[in-house]
């Protein structure tokens, strides 16, 4: 199901700047325990032994918002390497996107079912939007298993609908960090993600004396040390909620958030450990 | 990297060489007459967008390389919106305002998003404040998303009749916008 092992250091490129090579092994540390992690509990049969539905239901989100925080984060850093902060900022608020859903449908097992059952509706709706993707009988046959399905779970159907926003999920997992982390993880990235207004002061510069237009092709206010410390940040805490809801060795992680302390307290001009969610030892929440 | 990849990163690059090209172009354009402030504001969205279809582009085209497929198609998705706003902001007179009333709202929604933190201190709030007046008084937009389109709004308005189609429940799409916006 995974390609974790597939090669993706490129090797021809080099940074020797202290402070980029202490938060680029950082990042690298956190997406390694990230990958070790979910290689562990997929290839472990944890599956098998979990009987509950809803636990099911929740471990499959595991993997797959797992997985998509690991892409992401791990390309993020690759494109550290090569001075190109935008993507890597657009790249980790889809990680954050990941984080608090997984964080949301913990805290709600019963939503996390209905979602994972209502999967044939979520397939019918990208389906129906997109009739040209698809052969004509694929489109048909996909079509007849829905109204089959549909008919048989009409309850399912109408949950699917019911979907849950994104910001309402984001304020009640991040509790009283939703102030300050909402606007730092979500909204500015935003603004490059969507091209809003305000970026237009991160591409250029005018100098109104004389007309002269300075362009930033790789960001006026965004930079890699930062990226990198924000990658290292949320796959930590990421490391540390899956490591708590499934009761694994947590020594990676402890080790992993020593190891963020001390480096961002050296480096981290920019990003100070802090951390995005609430903290708790509670399984259903994330970890001290 | 096989043949197929190494075929659709040289194809990317060379694109992005061409859009470098142009963006220089419109970088060193001097107006032989003094422009109307929507024609200027207009430019520089164009300088904007090029600018980050650039950037986000080169990131995309690095991580072919890697097979960062999940992470090239939510790249993608970004770069699909900044080429729609480009070509609907210049579409007509309509879209051109429109893009001025956007441009208007860069010091609001900055003064707005910064002023909502409660890091900000006083003495800074009353500096933002200032500055977001004097903007207001220069004629910037009070209201953060002056002039804004959905991206369905924007690639509906842009797409051929044709290529207009209804869904079940009577909403419009396209397959363009579907499965380079709403998949990924």
């Amino acid at each position: 199901m995974h390609d974790f092992d597939k090669p993706r250091i490129i090797t021809h490129i080099e940074n020797d700047d202290p402070v980029f090579v202490a938060l680029y092994d950082l990042a690298s540390h956190a997406v390694d325990v990230l990958q070790d992690l979910l290689k562990h509990l997929w290839e472990g049969n944890w599956y098998a032994k979990i009987e509950e539905p809803e636990q099911r239901a929740l471990f499959k989100f595991v993997g797959i918002h797992g997985t998509l925080a690991w892409e992401a984060s791990a390309a993020a850093k690759e494109l550290a390497l090569d001075g190109l902060p935008r993507a890597m900022n657009i790249l980790m608020r889809s990680t954050f996107e990941y984080s608090v859903r997984l964080r949301y449908l913990h805290k709600h097992p019963d939503y996390a079912r209905q979602q994972m059952d209502a999967l044939p509706a979520a397939i019918q709706r990208e389906v129906k939007s997109a009739t040209k993707a698809f052969s004509p009988e694929t489109v048909e046959k996909l079509a007849d298993s829905y109204t089959e399905w549909e008919r048989d779970h009409p309850d399912l159907a109408k949950a699917y609908k019911d979907e849950v926003k994104f910001a309402p999920m984001a304020r009640e997992v991040m509790g009283e960090h939703y102030n300050t982390e909402w606007w730092k993880w979500y909204s500015l990235p935003s603004i490059i993600a969507h091209s809003k207004p305000l970026a237009i002061s991160d591409t250029i510069q005018i100098d109104d004396e004389n007309g002269i237009v300075t362009l930033f092709p790789n960001s006026r206010h965004l930079n890699v040390y930062f990226e990198l410390g924000k990658i290292a940040s949320i796959v930590t805490e990421l490391v540390g909620f899956i490591t708590i809801q499934y009761q694994v060795n947590a020594r990676p992680y402890v080790e992993l958030d020593e190891k963020l302390g001390k480096v961002l307290e050296q480096y981290g001009f920019a990003v100070k450990k802090h951390r995005i969610f609430p903290a708790s030892a509670e399984p259903g929440t994330s970890p001290t | 990297m096989n043949d197929e990849k190494a075929k659709h990163k040289a194809s990317l690059e060379e694109m992005l060489c061409l859009l470098e090209q142009t963006l220089e172009a419109v970088r060193l354009y001097k107006p032989k007459a003094p422009e109307a402030r929507r024609d200027i504001a207009l430019r520089r969205w164009a300088m904007t967008l090029g600018a980050l279809m650039l950037n986000v582009g080169r990131s995309a085209s690095r991580l072919i390389e890697t097979d960062d497929v999940v992470s090239v198609m939510i790249l993608g998705r970004s770069m699909y919106e900044y080429c729609l706003k480009t070509r609907y902001f210049f579409k007509d007179n309509q879209t051109r305002r429109l893009a001025f009333d956007q441009f208007m709202t860069i010091v609001t929604s900055f003064v707005q998003g910064l002023r909502r933190l409660p890091t900000i201190t006083d003495d800074i709030d009353a500096k933002l404040a200032a500055s977001y007046d004097a903007w207001l008084a220069a004629g910037g937009k009070e209201d953060p998303y002056s002039g804004k389109r959905a991206a369905t709004t924007m690639a509906l308005a842009l797409a051929k009749p044709n290529e207009i189609l209804k869904d079940n429940s009577g909403d419009s799409y396209s397959h363009q916008l579907t499965t380079s916006y709403h998949i990924p």
